[in-house]
């Protein structure tokens, strides 16, 4: 069709010229005709120039929109898939990476939750008594066992303390009487003592005897009245002696029967202060146990908080691979030319924090194994 | 009473982290997750012992922020530790010349952390 229009485009012009040029050689009638024909041609040559201008500024537009397209399709073609062949596998290795170190953190998280449950048995955190084998006592019942052990044996002391108690009395009351006694024996002294007079009066009496029976008469009195005092207290001493022996034998009794048993008490006593002696030991090593366990708990939760840090990493890896798959779509819808794998990737790199992303910025399986795992932390002090 | 510590990271499991490693220490914290809020928390504050910061962070970095914070009159002798993923010499040397006091790497182990924060941390 564009050829023909080319022809029309070069006759029409010359057939409008020719057309008007006839009348200057012939008479009027045909030459008028044609001189109309002429002009008419003109126009619609004109009209033809118009349309034509028209049309080639339509097909210049799709022309473009052609072009535009074999642009576009020149860049997929030509331009991202050499881009794609260099982003696409670091991408990879970086999702790799992130993947690897969520795994592993994921388990290292595991483990440790497990080892702390370990522990807390181990510690003796068993939970509720259903879970207990029967006849397995919880440190709190120890206690309870300890303070009911003990009991009896405070029982039993105290009982030996009132029976020391009775037997103090009873040694108090054999002291008051013995004071007693002391004090009768002075008294017999003294009515032997007067006795002892009396019989030297009467000697002496004796010796004046011619005045026959007066002075002896006087003394015999005398010496009744100190027989009958004498007598008084001698069955007043007999009687004391007689409580004396009783009490003396009931406290000796008693003694005997605190004895044995207090005897009995302390054997008691003694077995039982070692029983309890053995459940604060066994405590003890419980306790220690616990302690121990206590300090590997916490190695274990400071492991976990490590462990838990991942989130932190794996976060900015994912956020950088984000960033960089917007950058390439904005890159595509944009009319720039894309730039070579290696300026992309060049790009990409600036923006790494880690070492493991500058790590699995290489596509090597050893980069993605060593990023699996963070690096140890460092401190430095300036 | 008890220190205080402002964390300074735009992680908040990283936050909850280190806020769990100082609490059990006794030590009482601020968060902040970015340096400008970071700036806001120091404003409000009534006391801050020590500050521990990332790097990375948006809105304000964790150098800018340390920047800003030696240059105010009120906060410039709070001691700064940087706990950040990064390791490059030149970020540290940037650190060091803004005033940071320590630099430490991720993933911290809690002793290591409470060691930094026992040494550096204000009277």
């Amino acid at each position: 069709m564009t050829i023909h229009l080319r022809w029309l485009d070069a006759a029409l012009p010359t057939l409008a010229v020719a057309c008007a040029a006839v009348p200057l050689f012939h008479g009027v009638g045909v030459p008028e005709v044609t001189a109309v024909v002429g002009v008419a041609a003109a126009s619609i040559w004109a009209a033809f120039r118009s349309a034509r201008v028209a049309a080639n500024s339509a097909a210049d537009c799709a022309q473009q929109a052609v072009d535009a397209e074999a642009r576009l399709l020149a860049r997929y073609r030509d331009e991202l898939p050499p881009l794609l062949r260099g982003i696409l596998p670091v991408w990879r290795e970086h999702v790799e990476s992130v993947r690897s170190q969520t795994d592993t953190a994921v388990g290292d998280l595991v483990v440790n939750f497990s080892a702390i449950t370990e522990q807390f048995e181990a510690a003796g955190f068993k939970g509720t008594s259903d879970s207990l084998p029967s006849g397995q006592d919880t440190t709190i019942s120890l206690l309870t066992l300890c303070e009911r052990e003990l009991q009896p044996v405070i029982a039993s002391m105290t009982r030996i303390t009132d029976s020391k108690g009775a037997l103090a009395a009873s040694v108090r009351e054999l002291s008051v009487i013995t004071g007693e006694l002391q004090t009768m024996a002075s008294e017999v002294a003294g009515i032997a003592a007067q006795t002892n007079l009396l019989a030297i009066n009467a000697a002496i009496e004796a010796a004046r005897v011619g005045e026959a029976g007066r002075g002896f008469a006087v003394i015999a009195k005398e010496i009744r009245s100190l027989s009958h005092a004498s007598a008084k207290t001698a069955n007043y001493i007999t009687g004391r002696m007689a409580q004396i022996m009783t009490i003396m034998r009931n406290t000796s009794e008693a003694a005997t029967q605190a004895a044995a048993s207090d005897k009995i008490a302390i054997e008691l006593s003694g077995t039982v202060v070692d029983d309890v002696l053995s459940h604060v030991r066994e405590l003890s090593v419980e306790a220690q146990t616990m302690l121990g366990q206590g300090n590997v708990i916490r190695s274990n939760i400071e492991a976990l908080i490590v462990s838990l840090q991942f989130q932190d990493r794996v976060s900015q890896v994912i956020g950088v691979v984000d960033k960089d798959m917007a950058r390439l779509r904005d890159t595509i819808d944009s009319d720039e030319a894309l730039p070579s794998s290696d300026q992309w990737l060049a790009d990409l790199q600036a923006h790494y924090t880690m070492k493991e992303q500058r790590r699995g910025h290489g596509t090597s399986a050893g980069g993605r194994a060593a990023a699996s795992s963070a690096a140890p932390a460092t401190a430095l002090f300036f | 009473m008890a220190k205080t510590v402002l964390i300074v990271d735009d992680s908040m499991s990283l936050r909850a982290l280190v806020k769990l490693s100082l609490t059990r220490a006794g030590y009482a914290v601020l968060e902040a997750s970015d340096g400008k809020e970071g700036l806001a928390q120091l404003d409000k504050a009534a006391k801050v012992n020590l500050i521990v910061s990332d790097v990375n962070m948006p809105n304000m970095d964790g150098i800018t922020f340390v920047t800003h914070v030696k240059q105010h009159a009120r906060h410039k002798f709070i001691p700064v530790i940087m706990l950040t993923t990064e390791d490059e010499a030149a970020k540290i040397a940037q650190a060091k010349a803004a005033g940071a006091r320590a630099w430490l790497t991720k993933p911290f182990n809690p002793p290591q952390l409470l060691e930094a924060v026992g040494k550096l941390v204000l009277a």
